[in-house]
């Protein structure tokens, strides 16, 4: 019975450390390393080192004598440019070659001795461990730390050394403020998590990391503030993250395709932005925000239809009623954007009687001579702006610009003097690119350009019904797609009254005192409720 | 459950008030306006007096019934057989509304915006798109109906506000010339449309607070019956009744009047869009109703595949079901509210009531 039981349990232990390495993905392809013999013999281990890394000229293989009479041989090892020099130089080697002489000056000392020694009374370095495990080796070393070595001894030493060369933290460029923070994150995972760690100063601020991409071995974190946040949303967000099983991760861009909840939808579900303030505001609304190591866009899930059209700056500067005028503009904005050309084509196709006289005069001057219907001109016009953008987009900025007079002036103005397209379709273009730049959203900007084409489309082929075809077609979809369990279009559909004073304006400060109540956070006040300004003593006690 | 989704009250409330308001306001003018000329506003009152009834009549019967529609209940109360044969009849009901509506619907659009298009355009376009509806569920309807009963309400508001300079209230003179019958002949049509209160029995069970359906159904009654009167009061203030009885849309030649500062004029193209919005809510509710309905009485587990079917069929009846225009008028001015009110709305749910009383049989509350 006994050794029978004894088998289940070594088979559910198997089973458990199977799933488990399933679910570390990347954990998989280091455990390759295990099958190397572990031994005690330095000379064996360097020999391992070698030929797993081959002759990378960036591995370096200190090998280093320990004591004057009876000689101790070790090795450090690390990753030349990933490394601080100066940390490895003096509070490495340095020990090891100087002060480690004293050890065994008089009798030979066993190899557990000395390590111990050189582990508790030598080194200098700050952040320091004792791993045992080959796939442990080759983890630490690529990321940046130094492996001590020590002849005779299975452990080694493992100090923590990462440093390279990283961009400094620079003003966000797609994200400016007026009266706003000026930093942005950058390439180095550490450095945002501490630009959120100093926004957030509450010990509650969990930074969960997981490892994704089984070649890359790519830092994700998983950030929230433990006491705020639904318990069920980081479950779900963990969750979600851990079933990635690729080989790379280069981008927070990646993630968004594993994750989001409708693979097929236009619409960004996930916020993405380059500011530590905005990762912080969301936070303490109660979301999570997830940061990829390599990446200065961190995202915040989950993320309802009008964070698009909120700005930092709505927070930060002017009086607060001036947002209400900002955001009204965002909503026209992005209507232009996705409807204008599309109304155009209806209008003037179908329903001209729409039209005041005098204008459809004007209008109809203006399209005497032009040889295409209003349908092929829009789609001409659209289709040359798209042109435009996207190959002034990635030229340097002096031949970006070269590029927008040729195409805006020369092209625009030859094309109307040929009769080619009418100054009307122009001007509609024109305004249609104008309110799409106006989105303070970057993501929301790719969707309008995905959707208008269509529009126009219908637009040119049912006049206004197709156009109202079309918005329906989008309105089904926006009602049915979550992010994270979170209607869309929340707080506006389901209705939540008191979530609308940060959707189409913004409350003053002492009167947003409760969080989204969307979002289901655990502890929903934020401030007391009688903040507002009382300079004249009326209430005060 | 067939359907997973929940909704509250209050979204079940919206549904029912676009789902009568749609084509209410639209045809029923015309309609009263013939039989009680400038009383009818009266016969709206009646009207709107009748539907509390009915909708009374209705949410009592689903509240005994928290759990289950009405497909399922009237099994329980008249026996497997009977309860069958009135499932079979409603989704006949629901099936048959429809094709009327989108029928409405594709004539509304040929006759005044676009004479040249062939019906089965707008016919095949509009139960596409209440399809794909359909297919998200009951959830999807409603929070989609939030945006669009919003939309169309402003419309209607902003249009009634913008006609108060056209109305002359000497058309509403003399008040009640007539005895009492015309105005009930008058109030006939806007009761059997309150009376599309009665597909609220199909869902019922997916409210989260089923308690309240009273309250809300009553409630989208009177809302509807207020936005009547108000169109009744605009046209027959601006056209006068005898226009009024003419025109067979006379909120659409009410709005083609409206003028201001020479620039905003004819908007009657804006109307339309709003209206799309409107009736296409319409269509998708008692196209879910009818898919519900007809999976519940075939007891399959899923709903869905029965949606593109239904939407076929929908397409064909509706395209074949009149043979021209004056048909469909005739037909729902004249055979419609007395079909559909003595039947569906009103005998059928009373006779479940009563036997529901009678047995003292309630669903199981939760």
């Amino acid at each position: 019975m006994w050794p029978l039981l004894k088998n289940v349990k070594h088979l559910i232990r198997s089973i458990a450390k199977q799933s488990n390495s399933n679910k570390q993905a990347g954990k998989k392809t280091n455990e390759e390393f295990e099958n190397y013999p572990v031994t005690d013999n330095l000379s064996k281990r360097i020999d391992i080192i070698k030929e797993v890394m081959g002759n990378s000229i960036d591995v370096v293989i200190r090998e280093i004598v320990i004591g004057n009479e009876s000689n101790t041989r070790a090795a450090a090892v690390y990753i030349d440019g990933l490394v601080s020099n100066d940390m490895v130089h003096g509070h490495i080697l340095r020990p090891l070659l100087f002060e480690a002489q004293s050890i065994q000056t008089d009798k030979k000392l066993s190899p557990k001795k000395v390590f111990k020694t050189i582990l508790e009374k030598r080194l200098t370095a700050g952040e320091i461990m004792v791993k045992e495990k080959n796939s442990e080796l080759f983890a630490h070393l690529v990321t940046g730390d130094t492996v001590v070595l020590i002849d005779g001894h299975p452990s080694f030493i493992v100090v923590c050394t990462r440093s390279w060369e990283a961009r400094g933290v620079e003003e966000p460029e797609n994200e400016s403020t007026v009266r706003g923070p000026r930093e942005g994150f950058t390439e180095t995972l550490k450095v945002n998590l501490s630009q959120v760690r100093r926004r957030i100063k509450t010990p509650h601020l969990r930074f969960d990391s997981l490892y994704i991409g089984s070649l890359t071995q790519t830092t994700v974190i998983i950030a929230y503030i433990n006491n705020l946040v639904n318990p069920e949303l980081v479950k779900e967000v963990r969750e979600r993250l851990q079933r990635i099983d690729t080989d790379s991760i280069l981008s927070s861009g990646y993630l968004e395709d594993f994750i989001q909840d409708n693979p097929y939808s236009p619409f960004p579900q996930l916020r993405f932005t380059e500011r530590p303030d905005i990762i912080a505001a969301g936070l303490l609304e109660g979301r999570i925000a997830v940061m990829v190591d390599n990446t200065p866009f961190a995202f915040i899930v989950p993320s309802a239809f009008f964070e698009q059209l909120q700005a930092a700056d709505d927070y930060y500067s002017g009086p607060w009623f001036g947002a209400i005028l900002l955001r009204i503009l965002r909503v026209i904005a992005f209507n232009i954007a996705l409807l204008f050309p599309a109304f155009y084509v209806a209008i003037t196709t179908y329903h001209q009687e729409l039209i005041p006289t005098p204008l459809m005069i004007s209008i109809a001057g203006a399209r005497e001579g032009v040889p295409f219907p209003a349908m092929v001109e829009a789609f001409v016009m659209e289709s040359t702006f798209e042109l435009l953008r996207e190959a002034g987009l990635r030229l340097p900025s002096a031949i970006g610009t070269a590029v927008s007079i040729v195409g805006a002036l020369v092209l625009g103005d030859a094309a109307i003097r040929a009769g080619i397209v009418s100054p009307a379709m122009v001007i509609v273009v024109a305004t249609t690119a104008i309110a799409s730049f106006a989105l303070p959203g970057f993501a929301a900007a790719l969707t309008l350009r995905i959707l208008r084409f269509p529009l126009i489309l219908l637009g040119g082929v049912l006049g206004l019904f197709g156009v109202m075809f079309g918005l329906l077609v989008i309105l089904i979809h926006l009602s049915s797609l979550r992010s994270f369990g979170v209607p869309y279009m929340s707080p506006l559909v389901p209705l939540m009254p008191r979530d609308l004073k940060d959707i189409f304006g913004r409350a003053p400060q002492w009167a947003m005192s409760k969080r989204p109540r969307y979002l289901r956070t655990q502890e929903p006040v934020r401030q007391a409720d009688n903040l507002k300004p009382d300079p004249y003593n009326k209430k005060r006690k | 459950m067939l359907e997973q989704g929940i909704i509250s009250p209050r979204q079940a409330m919206e549904l029912m008030v676009t789902t009568i308001i749609a084509t209410i306001i639209l045809f029923v003018p015309n309609f009263t306006a013939r039989e009680a000329l400038q009383d009818a506003w009266i016969s709206v009152v009646i009207a709107t007096l009748a539907g509390i009834m009915l909708a009374f009549l209705v949410t009592t019967l689903g509240m005994r019934f928290p759990n289950q529609t009405m497909i399922q209940y009237s099994q329980d109360l008249l026996g497997k057989f009977l309860g069958k044969g009135i499932g079979l009849l409603y989704i006949w009901f629901y099936l048959h509304i429809n094709a009327i509506i989108i029928r409405e619907f594709g004539e509304f659009m040929k006759t005044a915006f676009m004479p040249d298009t062939p019906l089965i355009v707008f016919t095949v376009t509009i139960v596409l798109l209440a399809a794909f509806a359909v297919r998200g569920g009951l959830e999807v309807i409603a929070r989609m109906n939030e945006w669009l009963l919003l939309l169309f309400l402003f419309t209607f508001i902003i249009i009634s506000f913008l006609a108060l300079g056209e109305i002359d209230l000497n058309n509403f003179k003399p008040v009640a010339e007539h005895n009492l019958l015309p105005l009930l002949r008058g109030a006939f049509a806007p009761t059997s449309w309150m009376g599309e209160i009665v597909a609220i029995t199909m869902v019922i069970p997916y409210i989260n607070q089923p308690g309240k359906s009273r309250r809300y159904g009553v409630g989208a009654v009177i809302l509807v019956g207020l936005l009547l009167l108000l169109s009744i009061f605009t046209s027959v203030g601006v056209l006068g009744a005898p226009s009024t009885a003419k025109f067979q849309f006379p909120l659409l030649e009410m709005v083609r009047l409206i003028n201001i500062a020479e620039f905003i004029e004819r908007i009657d193209a804006l109307v339309m869009v709003t209206w799309v919005a409107g009736v296409y809510i319409k269509i998708s509710v008692f196209f879910y109703v009818a898919v519900l309905a007809i999976s519940q009485w075939t007891q399959i587990q899923d709903y869905k595949p029965v949606t593109f079917p239904v939407g076929v069929i929908l397409t064909a009846f509706s395209l074949l079901i009149f043979e021209n225009t004056v048909e469909l008028a005739d037909f729902l001015s004249q055979t419609f509210p007395s079909y559909a009110l003595y039947l569906f709305e009103g005998g059928i749910p009373l006779l479940l009531l009563i036997t529901a009383l009678i047995t003292g049989k309630r669903g199981e509350k939760n």
